[in-house]
Order: structure tokens, then sequence, then C-alpha cells
């Protein structure tokens, strides 16, 4: 959408236009404020880019406001949510392959900001975390994600990837043994990394 | 790779969410978790995974639930006024393509000279675009195209509204 110019704004909000959403705006601000901030840490972890995370979220609101499907429960209602962020992402990288613009993967975490910037065994531990999920390919991060972060089921992460839920587990269980040695080769280079910021 | 599936994964899984893990755990559990590779997996993994979810509250800071709903709002709004501006676009280029050739066949009808005109022009256009056979056999253009560009326009006359109507229906 292009940018709204002041004129465009108060012509929009004056014009008696029917906007086709299913959900009412309490039920929408209820939903938004309990699903978020989760999907963009999601949104946030599978591309490695917090502000194309940002851009993502707000698309993928948009677009779940504008589906006419009937909830069968909360559940469903989110899954189908991080179904739209998760083939909004997947065309990104689509995109981004042909067009050879973004390298999603492989970002410097070390140049994010981080609260605090302690550069403690916390904080490096986090950033061990972090690049070693940007090794491993977007759906294998994804896959973590829900499960252990997010704490969804299989069927819902079946839902949400775009899977069989029998496909889930082998799947969880391959990406969990790559960042598992990930992780276990990390520490010494962490250790070294926080000696030389030192 | 063979597929190893501990039935335990979810105990081990429980612990750790409920922040029971690794001290308010039993020591059959820890006793567990120390030979099994999989449930050992599921602690480095999740651990790190919870780790890094939990510190990352301070750093999010996405727009508000009603400003989300206001720029949907704005967007669906623009973007209906777009869907309803579209037949009203397709019958203004109808309309005018209609008058800019209902003037050319006026003007041709009622001006010898400009009949010439776009006669010859025709011809240079048409002789050009068939190669130089084409120019060999001298003929008036201006004389026959008459009758033609009123059956055309007479056609796009009735095609018109046509096309306006299944622009503007809604099926």
């Amino acid at each position: 959408m292009r940018d709204l110019t002041f004129t465009d704004v108060e012509r929009l909000e004056a014009a008696e236009i029917d906007v086709p959403f299913e959900m009412d705006e309490d039920a929408f601000r209820a939903f938004y404020d309990r699903t978020a901030r989760s999907l963009w840490s999601y949104l946030s972890r599978i591309t490695s880019d917090p502000s194309a995370a940002d851009d993502l979220l707000q698309e993928s609101f948009y677009r779940f406001l504008r589906t006419r499907v009937n909830w069968e429960s909360e559940s469903h209602r989110r899954a189908y949510l991080f179904r739209i962020a998760t083939n909004l992402v997947r065309d990104g990288q689509r995109r981004s392959r042909r067009g050879q613009l973004v390298a999603l993967p492989d970002q410097d975490h070390n140049a994010l900001p981080s609260p605090g910037a302690d550069h403690g065994e916390a904080s490096a531990r986090r950033t061990d975390l972090r690049r070693a999920m940007d090794r491993l390919r977007p759906r294998e991060r994804a896959l973590l994600w829900l499960a252990y972060a997010q704490g969804h089921a299989h069927t819902e992460i079946a839902s949400t990837l775009g899977v069989t839920t029998g496909s889930v587990k082998p799947l969880l269980f391959r990406a969990r043994r790559k960042l598992a040695a990930l992780l276990r080769s990390a520490p010494a280079r962490s250790l070294e990394a926080t000696r030389e910021d030192r | 790779m063979k597929i190893v599936d501990c039935c335990r994964e979810d105990d081990v899984l429980d612990a750790l969410t409920s922040g029971r893990w690794p001290e308010r755990t039993d020591d059959e559990l820890r006793a567990h978790v120390a030979g099994c590779a999989v449930c050992a997996d599921v602690i480095a993994v999740a651990s790190a995974v919870l780790e890094v979810r939990d510190a990352e509250p301070a750093e999010i800071q996405i727009p508000s639930s009603a400003v989300m709903w206001w720029r949907a709002q704005m967007r669906a709004r623009q973007e209906a006024a777009r869907e309803a501006a579209r037949p009203i676009n397709v019958a203004q280029v109808i309309g005018l393509t209609s008058v800019v050739v209902l003037a050319i066949v006026a003007l041709v009808a009622l001006s010898p000279w400009f009949g010439g005109v776009l006669g010859s022009w025709m011809h240079d256009v048409l002789g050009a675009a068939a190669g130089p056979t084409a120019t060999e056999g001298r003929f008036s253009l201006a004389g026959w195209m008459v009758p033609v560009v009123l059956l055309g326009a007479g056609v796009w006359l009735v095609l018109a509204p046509l096309a306006i109507y299944f622009a503007v229906s809604e099926d």
C-alpha cells in the first residue's frame, strides 16, 4: 500500500465504505493482544530480521482480517494466522532468491541492539542460539520455535507449516538434533568472543 | 538417520517449561536425561529457545491493537474505493475512445482534405508494413476507408455499452 496523505486519511475516514472484516474491533484487538508478540517473535526468528518481522506482522494481521473463515477454536484461529505469516515469509524468501536482494539468514546478531547489551554469559548464550538457528533452514527454525518457544501442539505446527501431523515428529527430531549439535560446538567460540569484547 | 523417540520427552519438557528443571526435578528424571540422548537434546534446545524467548519482550516494539485496527480499516477502505472506481475508469476509457473514433469518422466524412491526408498516411504505414510489393499498385485509400471506418464505429458503438455493462455488473 502506498503511503496515505492527510487528505487521503480524511477522505477515507469520512467515506461510508463497508469494510468486509469478519471480526469486529473488540474481538480483533483482544486476539491481537494475545498473539501479536508471539507472532513477532516467530517472524523475527525465522527471518532473522526484526525490521522484516515488523512489516510481516502487519501484513499477516491484515490478511487474517480479510479472510472469511469460520474459526473452530482459538487454536485454529491462531494456527491460521501463523500459517499466513509462514506463507508470507516463504514468498519473501522466494522473491529474494530470485532477485538476490536480501540474504535472510547468516546475519551478524552482534549488530542488533539488545537490551542492556551486557555482553555477559546470558547474552553470549542467546547470541550463540541465534547464530546456531541462523544456520538451520527456515522450516527447521520455524519448527523449533513453534514447538518450544510457542508450545504449539504437533497438529497446530502441521497446520501452520503445511505439513502432515505425522511428519512433524521426525522433522522436529532432525531439527532439534542439528541445533543441539551446533549449540554444543558453540560455547568455546562464544567464550573467545566474550573475551575479545572485553 | 535413525529416528529415536523417547516416552519421557513430554515429562522433560513439562519440567523445563514449568521451571522445575533441574533443581526441583526428581532424581529419577535427571538420571534418565543424563543417559538419554533424545531428552538431553530436548533440554539443550528447549532451554536455549526459551531463554531467547524470555529475553525478547523488552526488544519488541509492535504497534498497539488500536493502531493496527485503524491501519487495517484505512487500507481496506482504500482498496474498496479503488475496486469501486475500477468500472468507472473502464467506462471512462471506453467513452473517451468512442469520442476519438467518432471524431475521426466525422472528420473523414466531412473533410475530403483530412480523408486524403489520413488515407495517404495509412497507405504509407500499410505499405511499409507489407513490404515493397504492396506499394506497387496505387489506389485511393480515403475512398474505401470511409465505409470501413463507419462500420468499425458502428461495431464499436454496439460493443461499448456491452463492455460497460459487463465491467459494472457484480457477477
